[in-house]
This record gives structure tokens, sequence and C-alpha cells, in this order.
């Protein structure tokens, strides 16, 4: 008896099961299963997704350490059991090394920044990437930041992303856009809004447009990148349908609190209280700390590269990510949440020479 | 109901019978619906399974039952029994198992040796070796795929 006398449909439900981890072995292991992983991946997405859908109080997470990418999962169940992370893979290419500097979600796609500023836009869950080369190198990672968003336009089953680039090259300020559509990169004005965006993390996507933090005559905002008009929002007043979450601490406060967005567009915001906690042993969160909430069991994950807390009303928990202590306690990493998605990427337009992106990595 | 009408005989390929609870045999859809129909008497005949594979099947059947207030295990507990029960079998028995969970339509066993089988196999040469999988590729078109997932997450 062996895997050739099973039904088709049977083979089928095996291979949705094998771990993402394993998905490149998978494709490599015969015709059938290249395909059946493929067609899994572009139509039958719900089998796959009940499956990597996580079990009971486990949520996903990217972790930037040591310019690796892996993909973790934390388990928590409340606040009185510390969580527990499981590393589910580590992002490798193909015969090479790669060091990654910076990465950035949206929606179930991956923008990576490779060295030189190459960048490689990637859904894990497909397989499917897209390399994209700069017009210019800033030779020096903490100069530029990234952003993935996206338009949604009528009548096309593709999303078209859209990367942003927010450059500061001799204190002079730059931005370009990226669109998937034309392969062309934009330069375009930059607002008196975006001059104080936080320079080393852009925020994060929602809804396609991106959201990033900006301190103006101390005064904490809100920046909404809005990919259809390609240009910056109005300031969004903090405390800011899916939602943004954000927490807040003061330094003379013993309290950190976490809201939640009721409403929000490029234009308009509105907030409720998610929840407010003492700081505990989370006495500062560092600014590149990452977090996200579940809402349904009212607790945020706070995280770095190396450890993650369960804050809930009633208290705190913190466990640690094993996978080892940086080498480099000066580079902080990133943590961002995952959510799996069968988001296509644009392919490029024909006559673009990919051959030669493949060179210049 | 009189104690006879609980109980369900179950027969096997190879004539085995098994007698079982009815609460029992009735977590596989296929022998609810036959039993629905009245189409059969108190015997089920299984013509796909062999008494080997449903002995196992009316192990797994029992454990997960709720019978009488036996149904009280917590599911961590049911989580570890079910880790255990497909943790030493082979491949072909749980191939074998598969067939059978799907047969008798039982969707959680179904479930659970899937992944067993996905969880056991993790590299290309597992694929091929356990799973008994020829690779049919042309060294192009190995290397086309290869191509296109450049990016991966590993081990």
């Amino acid at each position: 008896m062996s895997m050739s006398n099973l039904p088709s449909e049977l083979v089928e439900e095996i291979v949705s099961r094998v771990p993402l981890k394993s998905m490149r072995a998978v494709r490599l292991t015969c015709k059938k299963w290249n395909t059946l992983s493929k067609n899994q991946a572009r139509y039958t997405s719900e089998k796959r997704q009940e499956h990597a859908a996580t079990r009971e109080g486990e949520s996903q997470m990217i972790v930037l350490k040591d310019y690796n990418v892996y993909l973790m999962s934390v388990i928590s169940n409340g606040i009185d059991t510390d969580p527990s992370t499981e590393c589910k893979g580590k992002l490798t290419c193909l015969n090479e090394q790669v060091q990654i500097y910076k990465v950035f979600h949206c929606e179930g796609v991956l923008l990576l920044v490779l060295k030189d500023d190459m960048l490689v836009v990637w859904n894990p869950y497909s397989g499917q990437t897209r390399l994209i080369v700069p017009r210019y190198s800033c030779h020096g990672q903490e100069r530029s930041s990234y952003a993935l968003g996206y338009v949604n336009k009528k009548n096309q089953t593709c999303r078209s992303h859209k990367i942003l680039r927010y450059s500061d090259v001799s204190n002079k300020l730059w931005c370009e856009i990226y669109d998937f559509d034309s392969g062309l990169w934009t330069t375009f004005a930059v607002t008196p809004q975006s001059r104080s965006l936080a320079p080393y993390n852009l925020g994060l996507s929602l809804k396609g447009n991106t959201y990033g933090h900006t301190k103006i005559s101390r005064i904490n905002h809100i920046v909404c990148f809005d990919y259809t008009s390609e240009s910056f929002g109005p300031l969004l007043h903090l405390p800011l349908e899916e939602k943004l979450a954000v927490l807040h601490h003061l330094y003379h406060s013993t309290q950190i609190e976490i809201w939640v967005t009721t409403k929000i567009e490029a234009k308009i915001v509105s907030w409720s209280m998610f929840l407010t906690v003492d700081k505990g042993p989370f006495g500062s969160i560092p600014a590149y700390w990452s977090f996200f909430i579940d809402e349904e069991k009212k607790v945020a994950v706070v995280s770095n590269s190396y450890s993650v807390g369960i804050i809930g009303e009633a208290g705190y928990s913190v466990g640690e990510i094993d996978i080892g202590e940086p080498a480099d306690k000066n580079y902080w990493g990133h943590v961002c949440s995952y959510v799996p998605s069968l988001v296509q990427i644009k392919e490029p337009l024909k006559g673009l020479k990919q051959k030669n992106l493949k060179k210049r990595l | 109901m009189s104690k006879s009408e609980k109980k369900i005989v179950l027969k096997s390929l190879d004539n085995e019978a098994f007698e079982v609870e009815k609460a029992v045999a009735l977590q596989s859809q296929t022998i609810w619906v036959m039993c629905e129909d009245k189409c059969v008497g108190n015997e089920i005949p299984l013509e796909n399974v062999t008494g080997q594979i449903l002995a196992k099947v009316i192990d797994y059947c029992k454990k997960h039952a709720v019978v009488d207030g036996d149904g009280d295990e917590s599911s961590e507990e049911l989580k570890n029994w079910d880790t255990e029960f497909t943790k030493n079998m082979d491949q072909s028995t749980l191939f074998n198992m598969i067939l059978a969970a799907n047969y008798l339509n039982i969707k959680s066993l179904l479930n659970l040796t899937c992944q067993a089988v996905a969880d056991k196999t993790k590299t290309i040469d597992e694929f091929h070796t356990f799973l008994n999988i020829e690779n049919n590729f042309t060294p192009e078109e190995e290397a086309q795929i290869c191509q296109e997932n450049l990016w991966a997450f590993d081990d």
C-alpha cells in the first residue's frame, strides 16, 4: 500500500497539510505534486488555509534577526501561562546566502530589502516572487525605508501593488513609488506631513494604505499614505473596520494604553480604548518593539526579536523566542504579524530582463 | 431501547465480526446513513476494510465516542492519545487508515491520518522513498521549478 493507491482527492488532502517549510520539497517531488501545490495555492485556498490556520491561541509572525527572516508561531493561552514560540522555518534563497536588511508585511505579501536596496516581493504561501531593482542605491541600509501597499482596481483579479520608498540622503528627503503594473519608479513631492515620519519604520499597511507615525511640535500623529492618489493624507489624531491599533505609553505614566480604530480612512479616523494595564515588566517598551492584538481574547502580543510578551487586562506573561541570541546587539531586528493569504503578485511586463535582475542579486 | 439494540455488529472484508456500541459506530457517517435507511439489520458488512484496520478504527471511535458520560476526557488528553495512536503506524497502515476513514466517512480520523502522513515526511528524499513517489522531472523542468521557488521557508 502506498501513496499511489490513494485517489487523487486524498493525495491532495495530504499535500495540502504539508507544512509551509516543505513547500519547495513538495514542488520538487514530482510533476503531479508540483501542479497540485500550485493549483492549491491558486484555487483551493480554503483547504490549505484551513489547515495552516492556526491552532487555538496561535498567531504567526515574521521575525527579522541577524539579517535572517524567520516564520514563528506564538502560542498563548492568555496571560496565565507563558507564551511559547515555535520556529516554522527560516527564509532561504536557493543556493545562495543572502542578507535581509528589512522586511515589510502587507496582507500575506512580504517585501524584503536586500543588499544594495535590491527588493524581493514574495508571497510565502503561494511561493510567488518578483524582483525589483532600485533606480539608485543609498549604500547605507538605514537611509531608506520601504512600505508595500496596493490599489484595488475594479475588474481586476490581481491587486496592483505599489512600493513606497522614503529616503534620507544628506538630509535631503525624497519619496518615490514603484508601480507593479508599469514596472516603473516615479518620484513625488515630500509634504510637510511626511517630513518627520519615523525614518527607520514606515509603519504598517491596512486595506492597502500605509500608516506611519510622525511627531510634529512634540505631538504624535498618524499619517496615511494613499496608494491610489500617491500622496500623504492630512495628519490624523492619535487616539486613531479592519482596525489599526496603537500602543501608547508615556514615560511619566505607569500605564500602557492600547487603542483601536473604529473607523479609518485616509482622512478621517476615530478610536476606542482596547485595554489599559500597568507597565509591569515592560517598564518601557522601546519604539522598535512590535505588537499586534487579538481582539477576541483581548490581549496584545508584544515582541522584539528575542522575546515575546502577552499583555492582557489582568497582567502579563513573557516567553522567549528560541532562535538564539542576536549576534549583533545593536541591530534590533524587526517583528511583524503575518497572516497567510493567496494574494497574487503581478508578473512583470514582458521584455523586462529578469535574467539581468538575477545577476545583480 | 433494549440492550441488544444499543449494540451493532460490523463485519470486515475478511469476515471478522466486531460487536460495538451503536454510539461508537455512528461516528461513521457511512454507517449512520446505513442505519437510518434501515437497509441493514444489526450486522453491517464493510466491504472495503480489513479486520486489522477495522480494529484500529474501532479503537479510535471508542476513544472519541461520548457514551453515557464516558466522554469527559479533556481535549488535551485526547490530543495526546491521537498522537500516540498514529505515532507507530507504518506508512502502509496509515494509508489503509486514510482509505478506511474516507470510506467510513469519519472526518476527524481522516484529518488525523492525513496530517500524520504530512508530518512524517519533510524532505524531497523522504517524499520519494517513504511515499514511494517517482521523480518524473527532466533536469530542465527541475531547474525551472527551482527557479520558480528560489525563496522559501526552510528548516
